[in-house]
């Protein structure tokens, strides 16, 4: 736990990042932008929103905005407490300067409980219209359900977003997120898993976004399923997916597929790491990015940490490619363009996630405005 | 059976760090320890008769290394103190030999103990041998001279071929790249320089083999090779040292130019004893159609630092890493691969083989990058790591960085003990735990230790053996 003390201290000594990432890319999110939510004036104007963000709030049960915390009303199986910023003793890791900045600076936030949800509960993020603005969630599962959480910040904005959860030993839950728009983010999430966690990410990038979630599991048997897809196209990602087995027979699996076209730059990371402890444990990693067009980074950086030999499985495996020529010739012999090949290929990347079957998301709508070069 | 009793003379001891026993106390000539300076560096450089360029070149080095900030991520190498150490040892030996006898006989025995004086008559073409911080034997096969190679220890090259030298020496790995290769440009001393003209290929091994032989020392030796176009060459190096109480630093560098079309094959046997912090900084350059292969088995030391690059510059360049590396006990092996392809159709492929037991670390840092414009380009890393119990761990931290769209990177790792249906269907087969064992470990490291000279997979499949001994895991 860390005070408001605390964090205005760790907020003026840490940097943005302790260690660089590698000789040749320093660091693969550009700090400049994301730190500027440091000195942004908090907005209080929401942003417009744009057809797809404007449904998902249509249908969203909680919507975060910088106008406050609206709860639309009781939803069965999950108990919303709107919260504020001293609500909240802060239990996030404190590793980087942003995330003591956000710890100080968010402002509207909510406590959800899952008990016993039947249908997903929808929390719609919408940014400010300009300036900054930093939200929080604090999540306990103790029974099954399932939450679809969409972000979205726009042009000329910076946004952060956290949730810290706790998932028990009873609860089987789905957490979806969807994060996209033009504007800058820093989002992190950190679960505490003691029962079972389907996970799946769908990003876009923007100005800069940096995402990351953490899962901890440190019970017996606790399980983690992450399936994330991101995509850049003149804009950037740095998409971080790390898992922490540290209980016996605990299961972690991650994978990504995410497209990089014209201009883009996409990052995917992901540590694994099964502890000495977490002896006949499961720890898998998979990462795939497929590059379109001209000007493109792709960066794939896929950690192993293994501190036992008694583990049932531990691997991670990365390809970072164009499509293979067979692909788009078996699409081209069933009648598709070389575009359309693309496009279905692509399309393809984003619905892996699976974050629609949670948020009333239109992926082929999202799919043009993040290429809509 | 004649090939497995000759092993047994070269490896007599239980344990690789035992086979050349406690260090013997051998007479300087000179030495050089204590804090560093630029009259420090001037007494180094005024010694070896430098000319001035390279006086200069330290000088430069040495005022990078003040101000590059030390690493954040190094581990294990709290007790090293650079102003305690002799940065510059001179045996009492004269001129480099050309024949073991004129060695003075407490060291010519370590020497003997390794079976270099035997592999030096059976397998190779050239041999440099460089004791604290001087080679004190040199000696090469007629032919060379008569083909146009030269090898000569590398201060002897900088006297005699200035220019040849001056074109390529810290091109390729500049002092400026970190503080360790500062602090080694600054206090170079020993190593060897390769030069193979357009055209030949020499197949025979040309070899250099290190020794240090005391506690608070550190070795800076300095290999270049240049592989002129269509050439071909071979180079081992081999590095060890006795027990001692206390511990030593290395911090040398291989610099590797392999012209147009040319071949540098680069084998590393690195059998340090547990007290030795290894840092070694190496890295060649590819031109167009050129080819670099690095092998390492990396099995002594107490912390070691090497990461094989290779800057694929040229159109059709090419290169591969197998590392095998091993950490056994409470020390660190932080090792691994980096690809640079700055040009199209270049290939790299990557193969990091790790065996971590009785609480050893080892830990696998890769790169691969492909810049726009290196049309085509394809890399694969494999890294497989064993971790025989619950106490050893193996980390991989790979970076693949793609800017080309029409490039391909597959990476792969695994990690984890070995499997007990293999076990099971082994000794189902009459082999007991240990030859079970021993024969998966063999078999995991096999497709590296093909890479290497009959004499030195026999002699590292016999060190990983004995190094398993004691565990009753393998042998």
């Amino acid at each position: 736990m860390a005070g408001r003390a605390d964090l205005e201290k760790l907020a003026s000594s840490l940097p943005y990042q302790r260690v660089k990432d590698s000789p040749s890319v320093p660091y693969y999110t550009d700090w400049k932008i994301v730190g500027a939510m440091e000195d942004l004036e908090y907005s209080t104007t929401e942003a417009e929103l744009d057809d797809v963000m404007a449904e998902i709030v249509a249908e969203a049960d909680v919507v975060l905005s910088p106008r406050g915390v609206k709860v639309k009303g009781p939803k069965r199986g999950y108990k919303v407490e709107p919260i504020g910023n001293t609500d909240v003793d802060w239990s996030i890791p404190v590793d980087s300067k942003a995330t003591a900045i956000h710890a100080i600076r968010w402002r509207a936030g909510v406590r959800v409980t899952v008990q016993d949800g039947m249908e997903p509960l929808i929390i719609a993020v919408v940014g400010g219209n300009r300036g900054y603005t930093g939200y929080h969630i604090e999540l306990e599962a103790t029974g099954p359900g399932s939450i679809g959480l969409a972000s979205y910040t726009p042009s000329g904005s910076i946004a952060s977003i956290s949730l810290k959860g706790r998932v028990g030993g009873a609860s089987k839950l789905a957490l979806a997120t969807l994060e996209y728009g033009e504007g800058a983010s820093y989002h992190i999430k950190h679960v505490e898993v003691e029962g079972s966690v389907d996970a799946r990410i769908l990003a876009l990038g923007g100005e800069m976004r940096h995402y990351r979630e953490d899962y901890i599991l440190h019970t017996a048997n606790a399980k983690l399923s992450l399936r994330s897809s991101g995509a850049a196209s003149r804009s950037r990602l740095d998409i971080i997916t790390n898992a922490l087995n540290k209980a016996p027979e605990t299961e972690s699996v991650i994978s990504f597929r995410g497209i990089v076209a014209e201009k883009g730059y996409l990052v995917h990371r992901g540590v694994a790491r099964v502890t000495r402890e977490a002896y006949s444990s499961k720890a898998e990693l998979e990462s795939m990015i497929i590059e379109l067009g001209e000007d493109v980074k792709g960066y794939s950086v896929p950690v192993l940490e293994v501190q036992t030999g008694e583990v049932a499985s531990a691997r991670h495996a990365t390809v970072i490619a164009r499509p293979s020529e067979d692909e788009i010739f078996y699409l081209r012999q069933r009648g598709l363009s070389e575009q359309e090949a693309y496009s279905l290929i692509t399309l393809g990347a984003l619905e892996y996630s699976g974050v629609q079957d949670y948020i009333p998301v239109s992926l082929s709508s999202l799919l043009s405005r993040a290429f809509k070069a | 059976m004649h090939a497995e009793r000759r092993i047994e003379e070269i490896l007599p001891a239980r344990m690789p760090e035992e086979i050349l026993g406690y260090a013997t106390p051998i007479k300087a000539e000179l030495e050089i320890r204590g804090r560093l300076s630029r009259s420090l560096v001037e007494e180094i450089s005024r010694i070896k008769k430098e000319p001035d360029w390279m006086r200069r070149l330290r000088l430069r080095a040495l005022e990078l290394f003040e101000k590059l900030p030390a690493p954040k991520w190094l581990m294990g190498v709290e007790e090293l103190d650079l102003d305690e150490l002799a940065h510059y040892v001179k045996p009492d030996v004269g001129e480099p030999a050309s024949s073991w006898e004129e060695l003075p006989r407490e060291i010519r025995e370590y020497y003997e103990k390794l079976g270099i004086p035997e592999i030096e008559a059976r397998l190779l073409a050239g041999l440099n041998v460089q004791f604290e911080s001087e080679t004190i034997y040199h000696k090469t096969k007629e032919y060379l001279e008569r083909k146009g190679v030269i090898m000569l220890p590398m201060e002897e090259a900088v006297r005699r071929y200035p220019d040849l030298v001056k074109r390529y020496f810290t091109r390729v790995f500049p002092a400026s790249d970190h503080k360790f290769a500062a602090l080694h440009v600054a206090l170079w001393s020993g190593g060897v320089f390769v030069y193979v003209p357009p055209g030949v290929k020499i197949y025979e091994p040309l070899e250099a083999f290190f020794l240090i032989g005391r506690a608070l020392e550190a070795q800076f030796e300095h290999t270049l090779i240049v592989a002129d176009e269509g050439s071909y060459i071979h180079f081992i190096e081999g590095c060890s040292a006795p027990m001692y109480k206390g511990y030593s630093f290395h911090d040398g560098m291989v610099e590797l130019y392999a012209h147009k079309g040319a071949t540098i094959k680069f084998t590393t046997i690195q059998n340090w004893s547990r007290n030795v912090i290894n840092f070694n900084n190496k890295r060649g350059i590819a031109e167009e159609g050129a080819r670099i292969d690095w092998v390492e088995g990396s099995l002594g030391s107490k912390v070691t630092y090497v990461y094989p690059s290779t800057i694929l510059k040229g159109r059709g360049a090419q290169s591969t890493s197998a590392v095998i590396q091993l950490a056994k006990g409470p020390y660190i092996k932080d090792t691994g691969s980096k690809m640079y392809h700055l040009a199209p159709e270049t290939r790299s492929r990557i193969i990091n083989k790790s065996i971590s037991v009785g609480g050893g670390i080892n830990i696998y840092r890769g790169l691969i990058r492909i810049p726009r414009g290196a049309l085509n380009a394809r890399a694969h890393v494999e890294c497989q790591s064993l971790i025989l119990d619950d106490k050893s761990y193996a980390y991989t931290y790979p970076h693949n960085q793609v800017e080309e769209p029409t490039a391909t990177v597959t990476h792969e790792a695994v990690a984890g003990k070995i499997g007990e249906d293999q076990l099971f269907y082994l000794r189902q087969r009459g082999l007991n735990e240990n030859e079970a064992t021993s024969l998966m470990v063999m078999g995991f490291l096999g497709e590296i230790l093909e890479e290497l000279p009959f004499e030195y997979a026999t002699v590292l499949k016999r060190v990983i053996e004995v190094e398993f001994a004691r565990l009753g895991g393998v042998g």
